[in-house]
């Protein structure tokens, strides 16, 4: 019992990590149409970016993140910028966004090879015991991340919900038409909602930097679970995604308690084949009929 | 007499004439530098530990060329990235083998160098492991020579001291899901029950893997007394530090890969009473590199890779010279022969005398981490462990 306790909440912080990613991956995806591929590049860089504020220049913390943030905030806006904008004025076809989306994924994580090497850099906090709730135990970092993410999930639906911007960002991705002729500056809206998924990424960077380090490629393997948790909630359901990443982390965990750690990735994927198959619109994704309407 | 004079004038005319050629043909064919490749992981998840291995190279190259190279001719070390893939390293090698012609490579990675291993028979490449030491490297080709003792040679020293001295009845063991780790993991499934070791639990990572809670956890729940830890760099760091913030209390027990600096920086508490093997490394050619190793890169403690592949490199160089005097060219088949015959390099892991097999045997030390810093416990000498088993 002890030892399913301890699984489900290592699957509980997993997916935590996973949820503020996959928050910021479904609100690009819903409201510019855009298979931000790169958002891995932007989680990642939030990590470097903390790593080398807090960890070479010596900034106090609180300092290093709030920077980190602002840069992970900015890149973000900077691919929407000078990538997709472009794409979109030219009305080029959804696959060479895709296309796009990876290249720029590509060279960003090489260019954080050449920048900060391809060793992992840490910005890990020295061992100590952790916190016991009970049975379980955990590091302060993995309180922090359930903690971030759901501050990341209620805020974001709070913003989306009562916000102006918000409520534009949702007329955007209800129908961009729509939106430009009511006034909407929809590529302004576009533009801010780059920003806000990019700042959702940020705090799951910084923490993972913070736990295990950062790296060049850290950023895919988290990219593809978010993937995996906007499809399976439900495309447009952003609260949907945060829970399918909770329910993601809770289910290979659950895995690893009956079969080796090495089927993680197979896990994942036979739940993301089980719902393409059998539940196509995800756990909270409305039909089709009902999307457009 | 005047014939004869003229005769013996003839003789020396073309006695100079075949010198002269022999001597002129020698110079003509003395290569500008003698290049060996290194494939080596400069990115991907081996990228520490291949960035560890180049300085090793670099260090030692630097060193033998600034003492005349060999006979005259420099050294020149051609790194190729395997991105820490099997597929990237057979490219690399092919690289090696098409443009730039070299019969000696360093390799690093199980995987990667078993990959390579057709390559290197086809072509006459003798192939030289400078860190891995998973069992399956043993014997696996005989082109391929590995300058470390092998992991079941210093499991065996390791499992009787956990038995013998520690006392440790239960262990565990976790491991890297690679050639590395299931080699290891296998030895360990096979052999510990043997020496009456009860294994009670086993998981594995996979390469790359960064959270090992999950595992812990289902270790933690067998109630093992110490742990086998078959992986490397920051893996193993990550795994101490993870373990703590549990609160599993066991003891560690790893191989060469374990005296890494991430463990002293980031699990230099939980890596206390530690043990872990290593091959014997005293004395002042240990001490040499160090310095040497600071005075180049403005760097501490170096890891134990850079003096496994600062130890190849120098091995390359003596079977070189020793192909010379023999006076046998420049391939892969008599750089083979000459580290098969050659008198035993004396080097930072002891003295180095290949076994036909490729493998070497040497004293293994039982080390710790005290004030996280590396520290001899006990050490085993070569008559003492071959008596053991």
């Amino acid at each position: 019992m002890e030892l399913l306790l301890q699984l489900l909440a290592n699957g509980l912080v997993a997916g935590s990590g996973w949820a503020m990613v996959a928050l910021g991956f479904g609100l690009i995806f819903r409201v510019t149409a855009t298979f931000h591929l790169a958002h891995g590049s932007v989680y990642a860089a939030a990590g470097y970016f903390a790593y080398t504020a807090a960890g070479e220049w010596g900034l106090p913390w609180s300092a290093a993140f709030a920077l980190a943030a602002a840069g992970a905030t900015a890149l973000g806006c900077l691919i929407d910028l000078g990538i997709y904008r472009p794409l979109r004025d030219r009305e080029a076809s959804p696959f060479v966004v895709l296309v796009s989306s990876l290249g720029a994924a590509v060279f960003l994580n090489n260019l954080y090879g050449l920048v900060w090497s391809q060793q992992v850099r840490n910005l890990t906090v020295a061992a100590g015991p952790g916190y016991a709730l009970g049975p379980v135990t955990l590091s302060g970092v993995q309180v922090a991340t359930v903690a971030a993410a759901a501050v990341a999930t209620a805020g974001l639906l709070a913003f989306l919900a009562w916000s102006r911007a918000g409520i534009a960002m949702r007329a955007v991705a209800n129908s961009p038409f729509m939106a430009r002729s009511v006034g909407v500056p929809v590529e302004r809206v576009r533009l801010l909602t780059f920003a806000v998924g990019s700042f959702l990424a940020a705090p799951a960077g910084i923490l993972t930097t913070l736990d295990t380090g950062a790296r060049p490629d850290m950023g895919l393997a988290v990219v593809l679970m978010a993937t995996i948790s906007v499809f399976v909630g439900g495309i447009g359901s952003l609260g949907g995604a945060a829970l399918a990443a909770l329910g993601l982390g809770l289910v290979i965990n659950l895995g690893i308690w009956q079969w080796s750690a090495r089927w993680q990735d197979a896990i994942a994927f036979s739940v993301l084949l089980g719902f393409v198959i059998l539940r196509p619109r995800g756990l909270f994704g409305m039909r089709r009929r009902q999307a457009e309407v | 007499m005047t014939s004869r004079r003229a005769g013996q004038g003839r003789w020396a005319l073309a006695a100079a004439l075949a010198a002269v050629l022999i001597h002129g043909g020698v110079a003509h064919a003395q290569p500008k530098s003698y290049r060996f490749g290194a494939v080596l992981p400069l990115t991907g998840n081996g990228a520490t530990a291949g960035e560890w291995m180049r300085k090793g190279t670099e260090l030692a190259v630097a060193e033998i060329n600034a003492k005349g190279g060999i006979d005259g001719v420099p050294l020149e070390a051609v790194f190729e990235d395997s991105q820490t893939l099997a597929r990237a390293g057979v490219s690399a090698i092919t690289k090696l083998v098409a443009v730039d012609r070299v019969p000696f490579v360093h390799t690093a990675y199980t995987g990667i160098t078993l990959a390579m291993v057709p390559i290197a028979e086809k072509n006459k490449i003798v192939l030289m492991n400078g860190g891995g030491v998973s069992p399956r490297l043993g014997g696996a080709s005989p082109m391929l020579f590995n300058q470390i003792p092998l992991g079941d040679f210093q499991f065996a020293v390791l499992a009787r001291y956990v038995r013998d001295d520690l006392k440790l009845d239960r262990v565990a063991i976790i491991y890297r899901n690679d050639d590395y780790g299931d080699g290891m993991a296998e030895w360990a499934r096979r052999e510990l029950p043997r020496i009456r070791l009860n294994l009670v639990g086993a998981e594995s990572f996979e390469f790359g893997s960064q959270d090992f809670r999950s595992q812990l956890a289902k270790l933690r729940a067998t109630n093992p007394a110490g742990i086998f830890v078959v992986a490397a760099g920051l893996e193993q760091a990550n795994i101490l530090k993870q373990a703590a913030e549990m609160g599993l209390k066991v003891t560690w027990l790893g191989f060469t890969p374990f005296e890494s600096r991430d463990i002293a920086q980031i699990a230099a508490v939980p890596a206390e009473g530690s043990r872990y093997t290593m091959p014997e490394a005293v004395g002042p050619r240990y001490d040499a590199l160090l310095a040497a190793f600071t005075a180049r890169y403005k760097m501490g403690q170096p890891d134990y890779l850079v003096a496994g592949y600062y130890d190849a490199t120098e091995i390359f160089a003596n079977a070189l010279r020793y192909a010379r005097g023999k006076g046998w060219e420049y391939t892969g088949d008599s750089i083979r022969k000459a580290l098969l015959e050659m008198p035993p390099y004396d080097g930072i892991f002891g003295k180095t005398q290949f076994a036909a097999d490729g493998t070497v045997r040497k004293s293994i030390s039982i080390k710790t981490f005290r004030g996280g810093k590396p520290a001899v416990v006990k050490t085993f000498s070569l008559d003492e462990i071959l008596r053991m088993q």
